[in-house]
């Protein structure tokens, strides 16, 4: 058996394919099994986590204090409850400042586990007394903070008692985009951060007997100021449509291109290695031995080069998780979940079976082809590619997409785009080959030659250039989108822009602040009032009637209460679309609303909106839709009224403006003059998502330029098979008495003739797939041609070297 | 001498169209018995190769019969012609059909492992060295000329100890001398195993050295 086995090892250094199909197995399913154990993992974390909240068994965001009637109910129910407030706020310590999250803790908190602790200033029990204030790590890092020193919150002094590591939320901390701070509940009014109409919310945290948790969560439901209700140990909807779910959608898509690229990799280097063996087969059949048994070898060969290939990418991708895994240890202080056994077998066995879809047909078929059409059979790839194998190819790829997307539809949308682009890539180079057929003849004779050729490999060529275009396409849409994208965050933030926003300013405050704006030359936009209000009801029906409960649960927007304002003029990064502004008698009870809200909930022109603010309800009618420009670092709001509607209601004010690197002292003193207003650096968050995108732009391009550079080895490969037919035909015409120079100049012709319809496919495709991307993601499509000119040089130079060193040097 | 391989009227055509069939081979009779050889000679065209694809079992005849050992291989499946092509019949090809991954050596125990054969290394060594290439078994086909290739191919034929050997165009791809060469050997070793040969060719003084030709 193991002498058998031996001689078609020994194959192997004439099928140079196979390692390529072992690093393209390798890194297609890396890619997608980290994608995998990345999103199960952070959703496994996130559960686990829930069951260690410290608050306990049921948690309700909800924008008040519990009230008095719900208080009375624990009490008779032997509920056990707590409950915290959280708002944002400046900490300063020193010349140090940070904006953080402040929890404040009432005594009952927590009211299940305990806090991890990393170091406290007195032993002994935890106590936070009124006068405390706990750092978690991050925020201890921000400010350079240690035990004992003195940092102020709002307007109050508070003393370092405790480091800790933050309490665990519902869904985790992971995407806290301030450092977090505990102090008293008690304390909360010392610090004067909370205004009227500031933004802070409460949570309500709730221990007790099952059945008396079920009754106070039917009286929670029907309590109209509680809003999200999560419990522990159960799989929240909530954070993860807001933030995962738009993280791994930008991952899919991405992952979606690259593992299309590498499946059709993997298809190809099946096809070669089937057709490199079939002759083999072919030339045992005939010496009698049977096509089933050497069959039986080479699938042997081939699956031990799978199944190697799916550990190494399992051991891979093990270790991309734990390096993730220490990431997030090392920046949130809590790790991701452990991958367990079972994922790793399903991971393995799901592999193992796109890899059979894919190519399995295709090993089928070379078990049934007779010997005699083994023996005698060029190298066509046509006796290869029949319907079933398109078909299984097909059906794997949109398996793949659908696990990959864990979404059967959005699965199919990406199997779709695939076969358009596919298919469009057959077409074009169809068009192209008839058009060569139509205009040969009346070429000169080099050119006859050259277009000869094409004409009589194009069956191979065809599927190996639809590789080609397709991987360098990708390769210019991921520089155009990177380019696009950090060109949009230039443009929109340049050195004039914006760079702070200034929230929560207190009525008092809002003259002083303009003051020293002004004093300081900052340019400043409006300083507009923001008024918190919620949607109740559209032309008078109730929201909960008129979406729904499922659709308020999952939408923050309808859940949690808007940042509503007035303006008498339009705002700068506004454009009115439909309507008028507010202006004439109707202003007075009027709304302008921002097309993508309106697009969102359905609103139309002339609807009449109800919002609840306080405990106050107004209503006003929609007069205008506004585009707005959410980029332009400028306040935006959904609704903006009238002034003469949401004069008399509590408001804190906002703006924006641009303080210069060098004026770092007068925005501490700012922090200083001003401790209950709330700052947002702008430019540090721009910078981080350039740095971001330059990343994830590096990531995307190694994966294409790796399956590009597959493409470019397998049309190697095929163009030198054609060598020895290439060969006669040159003896042939040198016998025939043709000049040297007409071959080698066909040749030339040839490789210009290929790369010519290879770059211009290329940026047909690219401009088209970028164009319909940039749209999606909403971008501007104004595209520079240069670097269409700088892409169409270097690939036309470096395929036109490839196509010549494969044609035109001998073996 | 018992009877190896008997045509009985084995007629093949093909269709060309839906009303054109085309005659490649026309009730042909041919017995061949062990230890003969027999050439078969015709134009291009005439359906030489066609003919030895009905005996090899790689084609079935329209109509006739084709007895190999004694067997119609029109009741045998694809696996018995297969065994019987590893047993007790052979090939020699025009294009030597070598696997370019192995050895000269290589290429004959491959087969003679894959067919469970006793003392492999020896007889490979010994026919190699009957076709006079024991100093050469450890290169690869492409480090050889084309008729050390197919001094090869003759001693894998052989070694596989065939009763039967069909040759299709054995020195089609070789020049005069080298052909001279092959041709003897060819001869020397259908002799010294007493095995039958069939041989297409339009070589003429090939066919002359056959026992008996027949010309399509």
């Amino acid at each position: 058996m193991l002498s058998q086995f031996r001689f078609f090892w020994v194959q192997l250094k004439y099928m140079p394919q196979l390692p390529m199909l072992f690093l393209v197995l390798c890194v297609g399913f890396t890619w997608v099994n980290v994608l995998y154990l990345v999103q199960v993992g952070v959703e496994t974390t996130i559960n686990d986590q829930s069951s260690k909240l410290l608050g306990g068994q049921l948690r309700v965001r909800t924008d008040n204090p519990l009230p008095q009637h719900q208080v009375d109910f624990l009490q008779d129910t032997g509920i056990q409850y707590s409950q915290a407030q959280m708002f944002r706020s400046m900490i300063v310590y020193q010349d140090t400042f940070s904006l953080a999250l402040v929890k404040a803790i009432d005594g009952q908190f927590p009211l299940a586990h305990s806090w991890h602790v990393v170091e406290q200033l007195h032993p002994g029990e935890l106590i936070l007394n009124s006068n405390d204030v706990w750092l978690t790590t991050d925020s201890a890092l921000a400010l350079g903070a240690k035990l004992g020193d003195k940092i102020e919150i709002g307007y109050h002094t508070f003393n370092v008692a405790a480091i800790v590591l933050a309490d665990l939320e519902q869904m985790g901390n992971w995407f806290e985009l301030s450092p977090r701070v505990y102090i008293n509940l008690g304390s909360v009014d010392k610090t004067q951060v909370i205004q009227p109409g500031s933004l802070s919310f409460w949570h309500w945290y709730f221990v007790g007997e099952s059945e008396a948790l079920e009754s106070l969560k039917q009286r929670l439901k029907q309590d109209q100021a509680s809003t999200d209700m999560i419990e522990t140990n159960q799989e929240s909807e909530f954070r993860k449509h807001v933030v995962l779910d738009r993280v791994f959608s930008y991952l899919h898509w991405f992952g979606m291109m690259n593992i299309g690229l590498l499946a059709i990799m993997l298809v190809l280097l099946t096809q070669r290695y089937v057709m490199n063996t079939s002759y083999l087969v072919g030339v045992s059949a005939a010496f009698g031995v049977p096509s089933k048994l050497v069959f039986k070898y080479l699938l042997a060969i081939y699956l031990s080069i799978v199944l190697t290939s799916i550990g190494v990418s399992l051991l891979l991708s093990l270790f991309s998780y734990g390096l993730l895994s220490n990431v997030i240890l090392h920046v949130s202080g809590y790790s991701l979940s452990q991958v367990s056994t079972s994922q790793l077998v399903i991971m393995g066995f799901l592999s193992l079976i796109i890899v059979m879809g894919l190519t399995w047909p295709m090993l089928l078929q070379l078990a049934q082809t007779k010997a005699k059409d083994l023996l005698t059979q060029a190298d066509s790839v046509e006796c290869l590619v029949s319907p079933l194998v398109i078909v299984s190819a097909l059906v794997s790829m949109g398996v793949l997409f659908s696990l990959q997307l864990r979404s059967p539809s959005t699965g199919l949308l990406g199997l779709f785009s695939w076969s358009l682009v596919l298919l469009s890539l057959m077409l074009l180079w169809h068009g192209f080959v008839k058009l060569l057929n139509a205009i040969g003849h009346a070429l000169p004779l080099p050119l006859q030659f050259a277009v000869s050729h094409i004409r009589y490999y194009q069956s191979s060529y065809r599927v190996y250039l639809v590789a080609i275009v397709s991987s360098l396409s990708f390769v210019l849409i991921c520089t155009i989108l990177t380019q696009s994208l950090q060109g949009f965050l230039i443009d929109h933030h340049d050195d004039e822009s914006p760079n702070y926003f200034a929230i929560n300013v207190s009525d008092d405050d809002k003259d002083r602040l303009q003051v020293y704006l002004d004093d300081n030359r900052w340019a400043y936009s409006q300083i507009y009032p923001a008024i918190r209000g919620r949607l109740v009801s559209v032309n008078g029906e109730p929201i909960e009637s008129r979406y729904g409960a499922k659709r308020i649960q999952n939408d923050y927007l309808l859940r949690r209460p808007l940042n509503l304002t007035v303006s008498e003029s339009l705002p700068v990064s506004n454009e009115i679309i439909a309507g008028q502004w507010l202006t004439g008698q109707e202003a007075f009870n009027s709304v302008s609303v921002s097309k993508s809200y309106a697009k969102r909930f359905g609103l139309q022109l002339g609807d009449e909106v109800s919002l609840r603010i306080g405990d106050r309800e107004i209503a006003a009618v929609i007069t205008s839709f506004r585009d707005i420009d959410w980029y332009s670092f400028q306040p935006n709001f959904f609704m903006i009224f009238h002034p003469s509607i949401l004069n008399n209601y509590p408001a804190t004010w906002l703006t924006s403006f641009y303080a210069p690197p060098e004026d770092k002292a007068k925005l501490i003193n700012m922090v200083k003059q001003f401790p209950n207003m709330t700052l947002i650096q702008i430019g540090a968050i721009v910078e981080q998502l350039s740095h971001l995108i330059t990343y994830v732009g590096l990531m995307s391009s190694v994966i294409v330029y790796l399956s590009f550079m597959f493409a470019l080895c397998l049309v190697i490969s095929v163009v030198k098979l054609q060598q020895k037919q290439r060969d006669k035909d040159r003896q042939l015409i040198t016998k025939l008495g043709g000049p040297k120079y007409l071959w080698r100049y066909s040749l030339q012709l040839e490789c210009v003739l290929l790369v010519m319809y290879v770059v211009i496919v290329v940026l047909m495709l690219s401009y088209v797939l970028s164009h319909l991307l940039l749209l999606m993601l909403k971008l501007p499509v104004a595209q520079d041609g240069t670097i269409y000119l700088i892409f169409s040089g270097c690939a036309s130079l470096l395929l036109l070297s490839v196509f010549h060193f494969s044609l035109l040097t001998r073996r | 001498m018992g009877v190896l391989i008997e045509l009985r009227q084995a007629s093949k055509s093909i269709t060309v169209s839906d009303s054109v069939q085309l005659d490649i081979i026309k009730s042909c009779s041919l017995s061949v018995s062990s230890g003969e050889s027999v050439a078969i000679v015709g134009p291009s065209g005439s359906g030489k190769t066609t003919l030895l694809n009905l005996m090899a079992g790689f084609d079935q005849p329209t109509s006739g019969e084709v007895n190999l050992f004694g067997q119609p291989m029109s009741q045998m499946n694809e696996l018995e012609k297969i065994q019987l092509r590893g047993s007790r019949l052979s090939f020699v090809f025009q294009d030597f059909h070598l696997l370019p991954a192995l050895t000269a050596l290589e290429n004959i125990t491959y087969l003679l492992t894959m067919h469970h054969k006793d003392h492999i290394h020896e007889t490979a060594h010994y026919w190699l060295e009957q076709v006079g290439l024991s100093k050469r078994s450890g290169h690869l086909p492409s480090q050889l000329s084309g008729g050390e290739c197919q001094r090869v191919a003759i001693a894998r034929a052989f070694a596989l100890g065939a009763e039967l050997i069909l040759a299709d165009e054995p020195t089609g791809n070789l020049d005069k001398s080298t052909k001279d060469k092959v041709v003897d050997l060819f001869f020397e070793c259908q002799s010294k195993r007493s095995t039958a040969v069939i041989i297409v060719t339009h070589d003429l003084s090939l066919a002359d050295r056959c026992g008996r030709q027949l010309t399509l």
